[in-house]
């Protein structure tokens, strides 16, 4: 009853999108138990790409591969790998962190920046060399990275194949990257992440 | 991303895939130009400068454009551009080296997402677009470009936050720390700072809708996730706002 009260209030108060009632309830200790089972299943230890990172609240927002949402404290005595502190990570960087839970909150022991592996068949190319093959227009650069990152701005001539979108399709993916079967592939995105 | 999109292609056949592992930012720190899709600016909530002289700019500029003339701009930046420093603008010209200087000039006034747009006018026609004739959209110093971002998952307007500090049914939980809050805070608003959030759930009312803020949206947007999470009704307030100690407010 409280609930339906609270919908019709919020309609009649603000414009249909802010509406966004969720019909599952869960009570509110389910964040602890989470926090716990995750480090359970895990062994304290989490990775995921960096969401976003107060330095002011010492808190990491990460979302793991599977897309969850995972909230990562840090302290002066928290170690980093990778970069010189904390305060260098950034965005949609990946890292690993090893953590323990106190009063359900986790709190990060050891932090560090995941780096790039290359797959096998592939190979790293660098700016300089880029930008003479762009130049040259002999190769079809492929920006992995998602469209509104692409519509915003991209390496003139790049086309926009998210990974996310690859990956989704399985091996139906491969038809996109058919039409360049006989071009030289380069793909980039945001950086190592 | 691209290290998998690349195994991936190798992987359907593709010889020798090449990773451009540092990314777009090292190809622009070293720079290199890069560009908007067309349709994006021609149909986003994007702000594009038209930087040129007026007669040019009647000859054909880019549909939804503000003309400032370089000078101008290079003087009167902070008052014209949107109030929103995070605003995506996209600054273009028929010299390179004024897009350059009124790039540098965006981001120094504090604006975060300023771009170049390059050869713009050849490659809008180069991509079938139109441009228009006459006058572009003016601008005055007293007035600044009106812009509103499209909200994103969880995200309430700024007009909408301004209504729910009405209401008794919505909740506003600022995320900023206790020395922020006594500074100044939303009338109503109630301070539970980001990192004792997880600790102090009890105090936040599951039959409400809530409403995340902090100073940028930054902690807001995890206060919204964990709070999601633990399934409460919630947005977030994805803006940047500054409170008075006298109750006065404003956002932007």
């Amino acid at each position: 009853m409280k609930k339906t009260v609270l919908k019709l209030g919020l309609a009649a108060l603000l414009a249909a999108n802010v509406l966004l009632v969720q019909a599952v309830v869960v009570p509110s200790s389910a964040y602890h138990v989470q926090a716990a089972e995750a480090a359970k299943a895990e062994g304290t230890h989490v990775k995921g790409k960096i969401g976003n990172i107060s330095q002011k609240a010492k808190t990491i927002a990460l979302t793991p591969p599977d897309g969850s949402f995972f909230l990562l404290k840090f302290t002066d005595e928290t170690t980093v790998n990778g970069v010189d502190s904390i305060s260098e990570l950034k965005n949609d960087e990946m890292i690993t962190a090893e953590f323990k839970v106190v009063d359900g909150a986790n709190i990060a022991t050891g932090i560090s920046l995941v780096m790039v592996e290359l797959e096998p068949g592939t190979t790293e190319v660098k700016t300089e060399e880029l930008v003479g093959m762009v130049k040259e227009g002999k190769v079809v650069v492929v920006d992995s990275r998602p469209v509104a990152r692409y519509n915003e701005s991209h390496i003139p001539g790049a086309v926009s194949i998210p990974f996310a979108k690859l990956k989704q399709m399985g091996d139906e993916g491969a038809k996109l990257l058919e039409p360049y079967k006989d071009k030289q592939l380069v793909f980039y995105c945001g950086g190592p992440t | 991303m691209s290290p998998k999109s690349a195994g991936l292609a190798a992987k359907w056949g593709h010889n020798n895939p090449l990773v451009y592992v540092e990314g777009q930012p090292a190809w622009n720190k070293k720079g290199n130009r890069t560009v908007p899709a067309l349709d994006y600016i021609e149909n986003e909530s994007v702000v594009i400068i038209d930087l040129r002289d007026p007669a040019k700019v009647e000859g054909g500029h880019i549909p939804k454009a503000y003309a400032i003339p370089f000078k101008t701009f290079m003087d009167e930046a902070e008052f014209v551009l949107p109030k929103a420093l995070g605003a995506p603008i996209y600054l273009y010209s028929d010299s390179d080296k004024e897009i350059d200087a009124a790039r540098k000039e965006a981001r120094e006034v504090g604006y975060k997402s300023v771009y170049g747009f390059y050869n713009a006018v050849e490659s809008w026609t180069a991509g079938g677009k139109q441009l228009q004739q006459g006058p572009a959209l003016a601008v005055s110093d007293d007035e600044p470009i009106p812009w509103e971002r499209k909200l994103g998952v969880g995200e309430i307007s700024i007009t909408d936050f301004t209504k729910s500090l009405q209401s008794d049914l919505i909740h506003i939980v600022d995320t900023r720390t206790a020395v922020e809050f006594d500074t100044g805070h939303f009338p109503g608003a109630v301070n539970i700072p980001l990192e004792e959030m997880d600790k102090r759930l009890a105090e936040i009312p599951m039959n409400k809708f809530i409403v995340v803020h902090c100073k940028t949206g930054a902690r807001g947007e995890m206060g919204y996730k964990l709070l999601r999470e633990a399934g409460y009704t919630v947005k977030y307030l994805n803006a940047e706002c500054e409170c008075m100690p006298s109750g006065e407010f404003e956002i932007w």
